[in-house]
């Protein structure tokens, strides 16, 4: 029965972009590529939020720093062009160090200041990238850094969307392989304690430090891996694509899927690029249905549903739309 | 020589003086209690000695300092703290409430359960419920068997009573003498003074952040103004 799940999921994973691709075209195939890549961004939050329990509001500043560190690393911009293999190991390390960097002098702080500290944190990578080009230039500045090396092989009569697809679910896998292994292990569990009461896990002797700067760490090294992808995906990066309503935006994801519990939190991601999407895409013409004409620009309209959903799912389903199964729990009124 | 002994321990809140110098000593095997008013600076003294507040004076452990001891390294030495309000992870199960207390160990545990449990058998009953769900009397029982997890030679123990039901006061105090029997020393803070002085072989009063008297817990019983103060008769 288990064996029949697993095959039937790799069946559907396997053929999932080539239905796509025959049925909805080769833009949908990319937008799969980008959920993939937010299930990552997902992922990596959600061990520090849901698994430590500690609010970080500059994530995708590990994001960035992945990207960068590919770009940099495979571009025509100071002329190097390592393989995607050897980058992709280094800048999750990268991304991981910048984890500590910001976890270190935040271990004091929890809840809203640690959040102010981190949406610092954040918006501080971004404003450096945005203005690291003199008096050497090493990010581009604004303009961003272009032609970077694609990680897949291109030329193949299969579309680089697709072979991205697969790249990016082998890297899915691994990261939810890790995370798993991880939540049930004693760092996962330590990390649990510490969300649940820090003075208490100090007192059954775990060196809360250590364990919240791995949580710091793990989680930025999995965002840095996202960012390595994306660079070689987009093949160009620029500091625009990091701002904080991105990381506002994983935020989401996280905890509209449910906080804590990996499936939840890839239903979240998948969920959150792939709706609005459908919605920008829809909502004209059926404007133009019915009423003749487009009354409400559907931009302006796709973050105001985003929002009553938003508020809609915290007010029914507090602990997310797929909780883990004790936290539902907890949520239901005895 | 003393398992535990505190010279001038002193703790600041900003500027505000918790605990004043106070100097105190527990032998090994001995149930020692701590009394006083609210705002006395017992919890505090309690959390300086569990290194979960910064302190002056020196804490000796063994006639080893651990004031210089970062928290968490104190549970592999022996030296247990349950915590005030309980703190029991609510959101985990009894079971990974008991497995966490035993975090630092890396041999089985199996054998340490069976003995919490046996020595707690409403735990048993409740294994696999969240420590939220149960009452304030077991959160207790859960606090008190995680921290024994740690296999205490010390276990500290702040306010057990509190907040809990008259009955089941009296069930924790059991276990806690229960305990004592096992060989584990014990230092308690305690408001509920008649009870921790029952339970005690000595005591400790404490009035704003100094101790001002200690005497065996049957003097300090008779001793008209502890009576007066801390026993309401």
């Amino acid at each position: 029965m288990k064996i029949r799940g697993v095959l039937l999921i790799a069946t559907a994973l396997i053929v999932a972009p080539f239905v796509v691709e025959a049925t909805m075209g080769n833009a949908w195939v990319r937008l799969l590529d980008f959920a993939l890549l937010y299930v990552m961004l997902a992922l990596g939050l959600n061990i520090v939020v849901g698994f430590a329990g500690l609010l970080d509001l500059g994530y995708i500043a590990f994001y960035a720093v992945g990207a960068y560190f590919y770009a940099l690393l495979a571009s025509p911009h100071f002329g190097i062009h390592w393989p995607i293999w050897a980058i992709l190991p280094l800048g999750a390390l990268t991304a991981g160090v910048f984890g500590v960097l910001l976890g270190a002098p935040t271990l004091r702080l929890r809840g809203d200041y640690l959040a102010i500290v981190t949406l610092g944190f954040g918006e501080i990578i971004r404003i450096f990238i945005n203005n690291l080009n003199a008096p050497f230039n090493l990010t581009n500045g604004p303009k961003g850094i272009a032609n970077i090396d694609p990680g897949v092989v291109t030329g193949l009569p299969i579309p680089s969307t697709i072979l991205y697809y697969y790249l990016f679910v082998v890297l899915v896998l691994l990261i939810v392989f890790i995370g798993l292994r991880l939540q049930n292990s004693r760092i996962g569990r330590a990390w649990v304690a510490i969300r649940e009461d820090e003075m208490a896990a100090k007192a059954c002797g775990i060196h809360t430090r250590n364990v919240k700067l791995a949580a710091f760490a793990m989680g930025a090294s999995f965002g840095g891996v996202a960012g390595g992808l994306f660079a070689s995906f987009q093949t160009f990066v620029s500091p625009e694509s990091f701002g904080l309503m991105e990381s506002v935006m994983v935020l989401c994801m996280v905890v509209l899927g449910g906080m804590g519990h990996i499936p939840g939190v890839i239903l979240g991601a998948v969920m959150l690029t792939v709706l609005p999407e459908i919605f920008r895409q829809s909502a004209g013409p059926m404007q133009q249905a019915i009423f003749g004409t487009v009354v409400l620009d559907p931009e302006a309209l796709r973050m105001l549903l985003f929002g009553v959903a938003l508020i809609v799912v915290m007010r029914y389903r507090p602990a997310g739309l797929w909780p883990e199964q004790r936290h539902r729990r907890e949520f239901v009124a005895p | 020589m003393a398992l535990l002994e505190c010279r001038h321990l002193q703790v600041h809140y900003g500027g505000i003086r918790a605990v004043r110098g106070v100097s105190f000593g527990i032998e090994e095997g001995e149930i020692v209690c701590l009394i006083g008013a609210n705002g006395a600076g017992k919890t505090s003294t309690l959390k300086a000695i569990a290194r979960l507040l910064p302190s002056s004076g020196e804490i000796l452990y063994r006639e080893e300092r651990i004031d210089t001891l970062p928290a968490h390294s104190l549970i592999a030495k022996g030296l247990a703290l349950v915590p005030e309000g309980r703190g029991v992870f609510t959101r985990l199960t009894v079971m990974e409430n008991l497995a966490l207390g035993a975090w630092h160990r890396s041999d089985a545990i199996e054998a340490d359960i069976t003995r919490v449990f046996d020595l707690l058998p409403r735990l048993a009953e409740r294994a696999q419920q969240l420590a939220g769900t149960l009452s304030g009397g077991e959160q207790q029982m859960l606090a008190i068997g995680r921290a024994l997890m740690g296999r205490p030679r010390l276990l500290l123990l702040d306010e057990p009573s509190m907040g809990l039901a008259p009955l089941m006061v009296q069930k924790v105090f059991e276990v806690i003498r229960t305990i004592a029997q096992e060989g584990v020393t014990i230092l308690l803070v305690e408001q509920n003074a008649r009870l921790a002085l029952e339970t005690c072989h000595r005591g400790y009063v404490m009035e704003g952040g100094h101790i001002t008297l200690m005497d065996s817990a049957k003097n300090l019983m008779t001793n008209p103004r502890i009576r007066e103060i801390y026993l309401g008769s």
